[in-house]
């Protein structure tokens, strides 16, 4: 709305907040939120992108924002809107630069305490050798040919996996398999695939890490068993996404979808919420190229993963299996995916976008892996590298609210530049590991731009997704060692 | 987005401070003049520009339909250069073309962990308030990056 409209907010009850419909919106906008949060919502005009996406065309329910928004560019970060295929757009500015970024949790059969402070140093010093983060390192023992990339591209953690990167069992564990069927690697150019070909199996850098961890607190012991959760069991959080393939096509297709907006007809409150018809030849080659990023990413955290459990099994000098490393489930966190869902009594084919979002679907649900059907799908919250992180379940009140949708992590607080003023004369460092958590990582601006009071306490988040019903607290886990990209 | 201007060096740019992203301001009395101190403020918020040698030499021509896009573009392209080959700019000269095109020749170096310390890794340039303006005499230019 760009200031041009007055917007205000009312209370629906404690937990989510309605931006009535004015102006040019097509719908209601609702915040999830609890009241503490609310003005520093107001402050950084997130409210204003979530009404600015009520404008778009075809959106279907309301354009909504889950508890760990902030401003993102075109649509909030923790933004989730849903549109009719046949009138409603798709807009890169729904999905992010990063496109799927995501995080995955595997299990073990270990227990943290037997370990001790001493190997979790060593454990995370051996992950950081075996792991490539920051610019420019790679593995010395995995080249990406282009004819290759072709096949990443459209196969995601199913390459991986065929390329020995990981078990065919994992792949049931990954949202969509793995696997985004409707990939068109025609669709990026050929500089994403340049900024890609070397970049794949690392991590990346800013918030993306790999996280070993403890389950402290367990909520619901039944649906933790089904997930192979148990308390003192040690854990590891894998968080990254498409790195600059991603982030190429992305750039590539805001360029190419703000003529089309144009072609279109389509009138925008902000540019960087461009966008075009989901059927029109734009919007299908965004949907292609997005398909591929989104592949990539898939393939990218599976090799990663893979590298763990190496780490793994040299450290412990047993095989992964006996050491039961498993992988409890895959998500993403910026995607838009065609789905199906059931809208006043009528059942839909959507474009869900969700943008710093976690899809979390109900149990019985098919997309649902059979072995957690009974129970719904594992919505993984990772929370700041000094405090917790959660394991949540879907609901059926997801299915019905947010097309099956909740919040996808923390959230920021302090900018970065904010951050590295009150680091100043403090060692982030020796900070963490009095909190008992050893951090390593590959630039020290970073570790300072990351540390826990730069994001908000991630269990106001989960707070507000667990009143409001769209999901269910699972499990709390909390970091022991943190390798940071 | 509620940013805040903080000058870094008077000379050369202004911070603009966001929650979960940056960006920059410059001025200059030419266009091209604000063109080349994005470009070097770009690096300078990614390593120290004193670390940076000058020893090597890329040439960067983009177009576009208006000034702020050819900034976009222009930035985009530096970001480019230092994914696939880490090359960091130290002296950035700048040609601009009426409506609109660029052609650019950058003297600078490539990353090496050893001398250069990473303070900041984009992963974008954005189009979000992204501005070349004139007024005053002052050209004003503003970009930001998703981090």
């Amino acid at each position: 709305m760009s200031g041009k409209e007055r917007l205000s907010l009312e209370r629906i009850d404690g937990w989510r907040w309605k931006i009535p419909r004015t102006g040019a919106m097509r719908t209601d906008g609702i915040i999830y939120a609890g009241e503490k949060m609310l003005d520093a919502i107001r402050q950084d005009q997130a409210m204003d992108q979530v009404a600015n996406v009520a404008c778009l065309p075809g959106i279907v329910g309301y354009s909504m924002a889950m508890p760990d928004i902030h401003w993102g560019y075109g649509f909030p970060i923790g933004g989730v809107a849903a549109f009719s295929m046949e009138e409603g757009i798709v807009s890169p500015g729904g999905v992010g630069y990063d496109i799927n970024c995501g995080v995955r949790l595997m299990t073990t059969h270990l227990r943290a305490l037997e370990l001790g402070a001493d190997k979790i140093r060593e454990l995370v010093t051996a992950l950081f050798r075996n792991i490539p983060s920051g610019v420019g390192s790679s593995r010395k023992d995995f080249k990406l040919s282009e004819a290759e990339l072709d096949h990443v591209l459209l196969k995601g953690a199913q390459w991986a996996v065929s390329k020995g990167f990981g078990e065919a069992s994992d792949l049931e564990r990954i949202e969509e398999g793995g696997c985004i069927p409707w990939a068109d690697p025609e669709q990026v150019s050929a500089k994403a695939r340049e900024r890609g070909r070397s970049q794949l199996g690392t991590l990346g850098s800013g918030n993306h890490f790999v996280e070993i961890g403890v389950v402290e607190e367990i909520y619901e012991p039944k649906t933790a068993e089904v997930f192979g959760l148990f308390l003192g069991q040690l854990t590891v959080f894998v968080h990254t996404g498409s790195r600059g393939l991603g982030h190429q096509v992305c750039d590539d297709f805001i360029r190419v979808l703000l003529k089309s907006t144009q072609k279109y007809g389509i009138e925008l409150p902000d540019k960087q919420l461009c966008c075009a018809p989901v059927t029109s030849s734009e919007g299908r080659s965004y949907l292609g190229a997005m398909g591929a990023a989104a592949n990539f990413a898939f393939a990218n955290r599976q090799m990663i993963s893979h590298w763990v459990r190496e780490t793994f099994e040299q450290f412990f000098k047993e095989p992964s299996e006996r050491l039961g490393l498993s992988l409890l489930y895959d998500v993403c966190h910026n995607m838009a995916k065609i789905e199906e869902h059931v809208w006043q009594g009528r059942r839909l084919k959507l474009c869900v976008h969700r943008k710093g979002a976690t899809r979390a679907f109900a149990a019985g649900h098919e997309a649902v892996p059979d072995l957690y059907r009974s129970v719904g799908q594992p919505v993984l919250i990772p929370g700041d590298m000094g405090r917790y992180s959660y394991v949540l379940v879907g609901t059926q009140r997801a299915m019905e609210d947010t097309f099956g949708s909740t919040c996808h992590g923390a959230g920021r607080v302090l900018s970065r530049h904010q951050a590295v003023k009150s680091a100043k004369g403090r060692s982030v460092l020796k900070e963490m590991e009095d909190r008992g958590i050893f951090v390593l990582g590959a630039s020290k601006a970073t570790l300072v731009e990351e540390m826990p009071e730069a994001y908000k306490d991630v269990s106001d988040v989960v707070e507000v997704v667990a009143h409001a019903g769209i999901s269910r607290p699972v499990a709390r886990l909390r970091p022991l060692g943190v390798m940071k990209g | 987005m509620g940013g805040n201007g903080e000058a870094k060096d008077q000379n050369l740019y202004e911070i603009i401070d966001h929650t979960a992203d940056v960006g920059l301001r410059v001025r200059g009395r030419h266009v091209a003049e604000v063109f080349e101190k994005a470009a070097l403020g770009f690096y300078d918020l990614m390593v120290s520009l004193k670390a940076v040698e000058a020893g090597a030499v890329r040439h960067v021509s983009v177009e576009a339909e208006a000034l702020d896009d050819l900034l976009v573009q222009w930035l985009s392209e530096l970001l480019y250069l230092f994914e696939v080959e880490g090359f960091l700019g130290k002296k950035v000269q700048v040609v601009i073309h009426p409506q609109w095109s660029l052609t650019a020749a950058v003297q600078g170096d490539f990353f090496d962990p050893k001398r250069h310390e990473l303070k900041l890794l984009y992963k974008a340039v954005t189009y979000h308030q992204a501005s070349v303006d004139f007024s005053d005499g002052t050209w004003t230019a503003q970009v930001i990056f998703d981090i």
